[in-house]
């Protein structure tokens, strides 16, 4: 994976560290944890419909508990990831994040209370 | 505790997917290079097997074969 120029330098490492130089079709260790996070995420969908629609509170918060954890696995995932430069992110232009800032602001004149 | 036929499906969904999530943590743990990732791997892997546990014994309960206590049928709290 090649180093991206990221603008603010704000969320850490960006080095790939411990993968092959060339890469085979065989599975290498960011795979591995990129399937791993992509289930913990299918699973937290599947926990978050199930807590929503459970007829009763013991069960309720059973599951939101299991959601919870899950939710946990999943950004424990994420954050080796990153640590590892893995999982790339591009900063947002400061222009478009002022812009937005902005609009949303002005919107607050449509508050109801 | 009593479930409905909604729960059920639900739970047994979970199961289905706490079961396979830590089969393949276990796997994937085992062929890691990188320690690190393999100890978390690992770490989620036995996460999904206490959570097959826990959703079990509320179906086992439910069904009064398990070690936790049953609320009587049409008794449902809330």
């Amino acid at each position: 994976m090649q180093q991206q120029p990221f603008g603010q330098g704000q969320t850490g490492a960006q080095v790939s560290t411990g993968l092959p130089q060339v890469k085979g079709p065989e599975m290498n260790d960011r795979d591995r944890i990129n399937d791993v996070l992509a289930m913990e995420k299918y699973i937290c969908d599947g926990y978050n419909h199930a807590t929503t629609e459970a007829s009763n509170d013991t069960l309720f918060r059973t599951q939101m508990n299991l959601l919870n954890e899950v939710f946990q696995a999943h950004r424990d995932c994420f954050n080796l990831m990153h640590q590892k430069g893995w999982y790339k992110l591009e900063a947002a232009s400061p222009q478009q994040v002022s812009q937005k800032a902005r609009q949303f602001a002005d919107y607050r004149t449509q508050f109801p209370y | 505790m009593q479930l409905t036929d909604k729960d059920l499906h639900y739970l047994s969904d979970a199961l289905s997917w706490e079961l396979l999530a830590m089969k393949k943590c276990r796997h994937y743990a085992q062929e890691c290079q990188d320690p690190q990732v393999a100890q978390l791997i690992d770490r989620i892997g036995q996460m999904h097997q206490n959570h097959y546990e826990q959703l079990l014994s509320m179906i086992q309960s439910a069904s009064g074969t398990g070690t936790g206590f049953t609320i009587p049928s049409g008794n449902m709290p809330q």
